[in-house]
């Protein structure tokens, strides 16, 4: 039922994963939605939901463990960097949104990747190379959100990453396609092209994919801690492989980056509270578009009617363009949080969209003052939630591997702007689009969800949350249902094939573009989420088809 | 395994030509588990006629800008040494010298955009390409490895475009799933090859280029 690459591990790692997957299902039935290809997967003592099968897991192995959805998280995201090498890593960078039920606290950790200290802004920094690589926030990220708030060692967590960077995993197809995609940068780097083309040709669907290197590295950390990255050999290696290459990486980059606690942006939407990753990533522009859909009853028709696509798309514009004219790094610039979040500012952006046609030029408004790229979700039996989305920006990042260590580094240079408060300097976290969310009733958190899909990473969360809480739809089926994207920037109006024709001439008498994909296509990202039934405490969880991913529960 | 292999390709090749088209299809190592075995290049016998007619030097041009055409150069010129010119975005001027055109089949919005071409200028691009190879007596291979994932609309429109005017296809399976290839080779009378993995699709080059 659940896609699953087991097959042609070592017979003992197979067994074993085989065991915990059989209890995992026994204790989890399965149902399938209406329509759906996937199965919702549900459970009551815990559950993972992530963008790949292995990595998925490698969490249950964890809670199963007596772990918390920390320690789960953590365990999560160190094996999604092994077997999900295309979008994350320990190269390159994340945030995540945590709740704490015994403290009732949700806490924002942005371990987002940060440019070199070095004076860059004569650079061209382009997608690929050396010099598009900013400083990894990775292993910052998750060993300080395991420190304060996980309860397992950080060899324990990562015991399952290092298992399959070692003995390996079966390729899927997309992991295959991606490798295809940017061969041609990949083939330029020889340490990269040595992980993906052992035997010179991409390795394709069905082939086992091995990084001894980076199991290696994956225990120089486990035993060292995070320093060992930071300030020991490892960073010695990248610094060195910057150095041989153009890059501008340096062992005192690396040694000052740090990763932080922030506090989450907070909305609510039709009575719900919406908790997402702050400044300089999306989530704020999450809540801002549901803040403008707010003023209409999309309930009132059926949820992909050009009406509400049209809505939808209107709102989107809006936010993506506040997005871009007031978001950066705190740290930096001013940020208008509460002005954006404002729902008197919503409503006004709101009445700007015309029912009937489509607006040609979208504008970024004018908040009021106010004195003020994978996916993966986590929910243990204690209530206790996460939602982490980290990514290497591009697929495979800048195409290059650090010799001898495994990693793949990220291509987040290319994430500036050229003006504004995105506008590169040194030392600066860049903007990006990832928004992992939870959203909660009364206080009570039941929602853990997020996707990676750059640009559409904002329009998809909004589908998410209007699918669940305006339609009502079960967790797969919110995450399955065709899926629309619309941007201030972008003439066309991006769907899903499987919004019909007669939908395609609604929206075309309005004024659209229409830019059809195919029928389930990871342009529109790979959304995991889990959502907990407030009254029975059953976790419902649901992945998407669209890439690899799967849940597991307990 | 290389025996069975080598008998598989005969025994195909003994098909009667339906509507005078030559369809191979070399189903090699089972295409439910794929092999991680690397297939000795020249492994595959050819029908008579086939088997070292292409000339060289030859060239390799992208029809679509896919990015596949990277690795269709590791094929021919990392394994199979087969030193083939190579521009994904090649003008005819580029083809002077050479007497094989390879086209690798398939669209790609992002290749598009790095070139710097709308799909319509690709598409007279590749016209241009069909024009000077012709009016050399080049010959044509057109390969598409790039799966399903590689056969929207534009990349069908820009395998259309090469087949007709090709001596030879040759496809990894997965982007011939539904036929397209088969009907196509066939309504154009011109042999079509599916192999199951990349490598082996480089075993069938081998054996077509003249040593």
């Amino acid at each position: 039922m659940q896609k699953n690459g087991f097959a042609g591990l070592s017979r003992r790692l197979g067994a074993a994963l085989l065991a915990l997957l059989v209890f995992g299902f026994v204790l989890a039935p399965s149902a399938f939605a209406a329509d759906t290809r996937k199965a919702e997967i549900t459970a009551r003592n815990g559950m993972v939901a992530s963008a790949q099968p292995l990595a998925s897991a490698a969490g249950l192995e964890i809670l199963m463990a007596g772990g918390n959805a920390v320690d789960a998280a953590v365990a999560s995201a160190f094996a999604l960097g092994v077997v999900e090498p295309n979008a994350t890593g320990i190269g390159g960078e994340g945030m995540m949104v945590i709740y704490l039920a015994d403290r009732k606290l949700t806490i924002a950790i942005d371990y987002r990747s940060m440019a070199p200290l070095a004076d860059m802004s004569k650079v061209k920094f382009g997608n690929e190379g050396h010099v598009s690589v900013a400083v990894p926030g990775t292993v910052a990220g998750l060993c300080m959100a395991l420190e304060k708030y996980g309860t397992m060692s950080l060899a324990q967590v990562m015991a399952p990453a290092i298992r399959y960077a070692r003995n390996g995993f079966i390729v899927s197809e997309t992991l295959a396609q991606t490798i295809k995609d940017r061969f041609d940068p990949i083939s330029k780097n020889e340490a990269l092209l040595a992980i993906l083309a052992p035997e010179g040709l991409p390795l394709e669907a069905g082939q086992i994919m091995r990084n001894p290197d980076l199991a290696q590295t994956l225990e120089k950390i486990a035993d060292g801690g995070p320093d060992v990255f930071y300030k020991g050999e490892i960073a010695d290696a990248i610094a060195a492989d910057m150095a041989r290459n153009g890059g501008y990486i340096t062992k005192a980059d690396l040694a000052a980056y740090r990763a932080i606690e922030r506090e989450p942006v907070r909305g609510t939407y039709r009575g719900y509270e919406i908790v997402s990753a702050p400044p300089p990533v999306g989530g704020l522009s999450v809540i801002e578009i549901l803040n403008i859909l707010e003023n209409f009853d999309l309930a009132a028709e059926a949820p992909l009617s050009p009406r509400n696509i049209h809505l939808m798309a209107e709102a989107m514009k809006r936010g993506f363009a506040d997005n871009s004219a007031f978001i950066g790094d705190p740290d930096f610039a001013k940020i208008p949080v509460a002005g954006l979040l404002d729902k008197e500012y919503a409503r006004r952006r709101a009445q700007e969209i015309d029912p009937d046609k489509v607006t040609p030029k979208v504008n970024a408004g004018t908040p009021p003052e106010h004195p003020s790229t994978t996916h993966l979700s986590v929910v243990d039996r204690h209530g206790n939630m996460v939602a982490l989305t980290q990514t290497l920006s591009g697929f495979w990042g800048a195409a290059v591997a650090v010799p001898g260590t495994g990693i793949i580094l990220n291509n987040e240079m290319q994430n500036w702007s050229a003006r504004g408060p995105n506008a590169y300097a040194p030392g600066k976290r860049m903007r990006t689009t990832i928004a992992p969310t939870i959203i909660a009733k009364d206080g009570k958190p039941f929602v853990t969800m997020g996707t990676p899909g750059a640009g559409r990473i904002i329009s998809t969360m909004v589908i998410l949350a209007v699918n669940l809480l305006d339609y009502r739809m079960g967790v797969q089926e919110a995450i399955e249902s065709p899926r629309f994207y619309a941007r201030d920037t972008e003439k066309d109006l991006s769907i899903e094939a499987r919004i019909p024709e007669e939908t395609r001439k609604a929206l075309i008498a309005k004024g659209y573009s229409i830019k059809a994909y195919p029928e389930f296509d990871l342009f529109f990202g790979g959304a995991q989420a889990i959502l907990v039934d407030l009254d029975t405490g059953i976790m419902r969880g649901g992945a998407d088809p669209r890439r690899d991913g799967a849940v597991f529960g307990f | 395994m290389l025996k069975k292999k080598i008998g598989k390709y005969r025994k195909l090749a003994e098909i009667p030509m339906k509507a005078a088209a030559l369809v191979l299809i070399a189903m090699i190592a089972g295409l439910s588990s794929a092999s991680a075995q690397t297939p000795q290049a020249g492994s595959v016998v050819l029908p008579e006629g086939l088997a070292g007619s292409f000339p060289r030097p030859g060239f390799i041009a992208s029809a679509g800008q896919t990015s596949d055409a990277a690795i269709v150069k590791v094929l021919a010129n990392t394994r199979l040494k087969l030193n083939f010119g190579y521009d994904i975005a090649a003008k005819p001027s580029a083809l002077e010298g050479s007497h094989t055109l390879m086209f690798v089949l398939g669209a790609s919005n992002k290749g598009l955009g790095a070139a710097g071409l709308s799909f319509e200028q690709e598409v007279e691009r590749v016209k241009s390409l069909i024009t000077a190879a012709k009016v050399s007596d080049m010959k044509i291979i057109s390969i598409h490895t790039g799966g399903s994932a590689r056969r929207g609309e534009a990349s069908n429109q820009l395998i259309a475009l090469c087949v007709p005017v090709s001596d030879i296809v040759i496809v990894v399976q997965g982007g011939n799933d539904d036929g397209f290839f088969t009907d196509l080779c066939s309504r154009s009378n011109v042999a079509l090859f599916v192999v199951p993995t990349i490598a082996e699709a480089g075993n069938v080059l081998g054996s077509l280029m003249a040593k």
